[in-house]
């Protein structure tokens, strides 16, 4: 087995996103699905309503009374934000470790992805955008090649920041000319194994690429210009730094101002401490 | 003791024993300040250059804003005795997205903004390390003023 074929075979090592995944998926792809739909999935699985309704109660939620069913949190919180919370029940458990060779120490992955997951459902929401919880949850999970990758990342890592430092290669390019394949492309592999919609595998292979989608929709841009938020931001940044290339095109694309851009920066800092508080409670 | 100061956050110490820290500078900045007399250290870590862009949030939290930061770091440390022209003083941070142009490089901007600031208030820097698509991390020694820096990719320095 070479180097890349054993990396892809790490995906098995995953644990999958929740036995009620593919059920899950398929309500979060569709925009016409129904609370009951939601409801009904959820309510016999006790582990993750416990884990839904800790979330739902959270302070970053801010729900005007305590939440006490699946079915009240519906009702008071609407479909989008309790998928989105249920993913965040749901996914915190692969993200968890660190990935040293990323230099990430635990718990920053998850913290990044969260962050990130959070800032493209504001901005989506923002710009008008449907299908706000597909964006959230692909923008939660778009990192999960770096689980995987980690450790082939420690021992090519000499390899790869050369490439970064001397070549003036994307961390992206380099880890795919080191190792045969980036942590985007294998987090779009992760996404088809688990049997996420096209439209997530899509964001996934080319959240730092968007230029070289097909299809370059607004829901990829989202979550590109919400990434590059991240990096700017910073927390829970690791070995790659900022090492990815910026498109304005993805910008343009959805008229985001760079006052937009600062105003987001603001408010993220505004409910910094709701959000930390969202990211222990999920479990990162 | 470490005391983090986190994202759009400040603080100042005169407590020997404690240290500074500011984790995962992006594009964000840095600014650490130490007077070896006194033995006051502070250690900013503000987000954006300009507060014009929400003058009521910059109220309440000036320390997410170079503008209205800056002054107050100064300001915190001034009231522990610290002064001016005995301070050494380190900058780091302003990191970009590769390609990253314009208005859209708050890296650029955030780091112009304290060269402008500092330039006009006679203040020199003793160590900047700034720039680049890389992360960093700034911790800062209350009793010695001894300070370290880690970049991402690389192992911690010495300032």
């Amino acid at each position: 087995m070479n180097t890349m074929e054993e990396i892809i075979s790490g995906i098995d090592k995953l644990t999958p996103t929740s036995c009620v995944s593919d059920k899950l998926m398929a309500v979060v792809s569709n925009p016409h699905s129904s609370s009951a739909d939601l409801v009904e999935l959820v309510k016999y699985d006790q582990g993750l309503t416990v884990n839904l309704l800790k979330l739902c109660n959270s302070a970053y939620v801010g729900a005007v009374r305590k939440i006490t069913s699946i079915k009240q949190s519906v009702a008071l919180l609407g479909m989008d934000k309790v998928v989105s919370l249920i993913m965040l029940a749901n996914n915190a458990e692969n993200f968890r470790n660190g990935q040293k060779g990323y230099d990430l120490s635990q718990g920053e992955l998850w913290k990044y992805s969260v962050s990130a997951a959070i800032i493209s459902q504001e901005l989506a929401k923002e710009k008008g955008i449907l299908n706000i919880s597909m964006i959230f949850t692909a923008a939660l999970i778009k990192d999960i090649g770096k689980v995987i990758m980690s450790t082939y990342i420690a021992e090519s890592f000499a390899a790869i920041q050369h490439g970064v430092q001397t070549k003036g290669q994307t961390f992206l390019d380099a880890e795919k000319e080191v190792l045969g394949i980036d942590h985007a492309q294998l987090g779009a592999m992760v996404a088809t194994k688990w049997h996420f919609a096209p439209e997530m595998i899509e964001i996934i292979q080319f959240h730092h690429e968007p230029l070289k989608s097909r299809r370059m929709d607004q829901s990829l841009c989202v979550v590109y210009v919400a990434d590059c938020i991240c990096m700017m931001i910073g927390q829970g940044v690791g070995a790659d730094g900022l090492a990815y290339r910026y498109y304005q095109e993805a910008v343009d694309k959805l008229e985001v101002t760079a006052v937009d851009i600062q105003r987001i920066i603001v408010r993220f800092r505004e409910k910094y401490d709701e959000i930390d508080a969202l990211i222990n409670i999920s479990g990162g | 003791m470490n005391l983090i100061v986190g994202v759009g956050d400040m603080k100042v110490s005169n407590e020997a024993g404690s240290v500074l820290v500011t984790y995962s500078l992006g594009s964000c900045i840095g600014l650490a300040i130490y007077d070896p007399v006194a033995k006051v250290a502070g250690l900013l870590h503000y987000m954006l250059p300009d507060s014009s862009i929400d003058k009521e949030k910059a109220q309440r939290n000036p320390y997410m804003f170079g503008d209205t930061g800056i002054p107050s770091l100064f300001k915190a440390a001034y009231q522990y005795g610290a002064k001016k022209n005995r301070m050494r003083i380190i900058v780091v941070g302003g990191s970009q997205i590769l390609d990253q142009t314009g208005l859209f490089n708050i890296g650029k901007r955030n780091h112009a903004l304290l060269r402008k600031m500092f330039w006009k208030n006679n203040v020199m820097t003793h160590f900047e390390n700034v720039g680049g698509a890389v992360n960093r991390t700034l911790k800062l020694e209350v009793e010695t003023g001894q300070a370290w820096l880690k970049v991402s990719g690389s192992e911690v320095i010495k300032i």
